[in-house]
């Protein structure tokens, strides 16, 4: 330990005990009133404690004359090394942490569904942007069936089913919830805005399918036109204008009319077998018409895509061979004729295959 | 006007995290360290007594070790909680917890003004030196100086449940 000497009362102790003022050592009584004084007098004040570098400044060991290694100003002994350098949690504060993260991980595990329903959510208002309307209804009613009281999960789906054509779905979906009854904002207008304009669609549809089966082609169509146009989002409407249009322009023989509506139902509905034999059909009308091999073989393509298209369902695969009959018939005979009058005399008088 | 030893009590865990990254930094930048308080009832809440070193990146990470610390905390623990109760509307008292020890964490993410008067004294001086952590380190220690201030209106549980919510918000919509 070294020692000290106060130049003010000259008082004597430990190096550490004293206070450098202005570059002259005091004890801290007399370095106190050196302070005052200088301060009264505005002068420049440098004051600081003094460290012993033969004394620990951690734990106080006396090391005699020995110089002890600083760690900034402090000094400190070997013995106090890992204490201040290694300086380690403490038991409770790993414990604590490490009970944090147990918890974290089963909270992971336990919310592993609400992370797939988020994700899931997430995807499925991406997909409603990007217009895939369908996808986009299966990736909600997976978040619904975990959060059935997401009011907005449960309107993003309703909005997803109506624009992808399932409307009873949709009304199902929210007239389950809370009575029909939601909070009034911007989802929820846009969600009753989709139901009035579906309704009014559906509507016309079904007064276009009514005017059709009365044999008036002309008047279903402008009602299909109307409910198009009611709900543009639904391209069943679209499509189903263009079989109306193709229907009508086969009635007057206008057979490229009828194969440009056809391609154009195909067009817009390439996973539909009947849109696939329409256009066989169209082909087989142009086929007897010209003579023209090359229609020929492109009905038969059309004919064994729309089978293809039909494999998967049982009804689809009926009407679908039920159809390619009666192309086979219009192309081998050479003879147009509508369904009605095939059925009248061809089929009455057709022999049951062995 | 809430007292802030409250304040500490009611978000304790943000407050021993935050020297625990203190204490994190000094042992990575072998710092001594002479003293520790992870949580007191008084002002300061914590504290870490640690060498002064003249390295700026030592300083710079020692000072802003809880900020980052806790912010990342912050967003794990959030992270957890933010799809049942923001996201799908579903009430789960652990998603609830999380919420608490996030939010906690993150409302302790500031340094102290001291800190953030440390490091943009020592950025000056090496900001000459050419030292590209000091330039590029001013504007956040600004930004962090104000916002300590704005802790009065509540800056630090706005900044918490900012990252808290927009952090895994960002994450999901990445994700997805």
């Amino acid at each position: 330990m070294r020692s000290g000497k106060c130049v003010q009362c000259g008082k004597e102790g430990s190096l550490s005990s004293f206070y450098e003022v202005n570059q002259r050592i005091y004890c801290e009584p007399c370095a106190n009133s050196e302070v005052e004084r200088l301060r009264s007098m505005q002068a420049p004040i440098s004051a600081s404690s003094l460290i012993d570098g033969t004394v620990c400044g951690v734990c106080g060991a006396d090391w005699g004359k020995k110089e002890l290694p600083r760690a900034g100003a402090v000094p400190y002994c070997s013995t106090c090394h890992d204490k201040i350098y290694r300086r380690g949690f403490p038991g409770w504060l790993k414990a604590g942490l490490a009970f944090a993260l147990v918890l974290l991980g089963f909270s992971l595990v336990h919310g592993a569904k609400y992370f797939q329903a988020g994700l899931a959510k997430a995807r499925g208002e991406k997909l409603i942007r990007q217009k895939q309307y369908a996808a986009a209804a299966h990736e909600l009613q997976k978040v619904v069936a975990v959060a059935p009281g997401c009011e907005e999960c449960i309107l993003l789906t309703a909005k997803a089913e109506l624009l992808a054509g399932e409307p009873q779905q949709a009304y199902r979906r929210v007239s389950s919830y809370n009575g029909g009854k939601f909070k009034d904002n911007e989802l929820s207008k846009e969600v009753d805005g989709l139901f009035e304009r579906v309704g009014k669609a559906l509507e016309l549809s079904k007064k276009s399918s009514q005017a059709y089966e009365q044999k008036n082609p002309e008047e279903a169509l402008r009602l299909m036109k109307e409910a198009q146009k009611t709900f543009p989002e639904w391209p069943d409407f679209q499509v189903n204008v263009a079989i109306l249009k193709a229907g009508i322009a086969f009635d007057r023989k206008d057979y490229d009319g009828f194969l440009a509506a056809s391609e154009e139902g195909y067009r817009l509905a390439p996973h539909q077998p009947s849109a696939a034999a329409q256009v066989a059909s169209a082909l087989a009308c142009k086929y007897v018409a010209t003579g023209d091999e090359s229609y020929r073989q492109r009905a038969e393509q059309m004919l064994a895509k729309a089978q293809t298209l039909a494999h998967a369902s049982v009804e689809d695969r009926t009407r679908i061979d039920e159809y390619a009959e009666r192309i086979h018939y219009r192309m081998d005979a050479k003879v147009i004729i509508d369904k009605e009058q095939y059925d009248r005399t061809v089929r009455r008088t057709a022999q049951p295959r062995s | 006007m809430i007292p802030g030893f409250v304040i500490s009590i009611a978000t304790f865990p943000g407050v021993i995290i935050h020297e625990a990254a203190h204490l994190l930094f000094c042992r990575i930048f072998k710092l001594a360290v002479f003293e520790v308080c992870f949580f007191r009832v008084g002002n300061p809440a914590g504290y870490v007594i640690h060498e002064r070193t003249d390295s700026f990146a030592a300083s710079f990470f020692v000072s802003m070790g809880p900020f980052m610390v806790n912010s990342l905390l912050c967003v794990v623990f959030c992270a957890t909680a933010f799809l049942p109760v923001w996201e799908l509307n579903i009430s789960d008292p652990l998603a609830f917890f999380f919420y608490w020890l996030g939010l906690s964490i993150g409302m302790h993410a500031f340094p102290s003004t001291e800190d953030l008067k440390h490091i943009w004294q020592l950025a000056r001086v090496k900001l000459s030196g050419g030292n590209i952590l000091a330039a590029a380190s001013m504007p956040l220690v600004a930004v962090l100086y104000v916002l300590n201030f704005a802790r009065v209106v509540w800056a630090d549980l706005v900044y918490g449940i900012a990252i808290g919510v927009l952090g895994p918000l960002a994450l999901l919509k990445a994700l997805a």
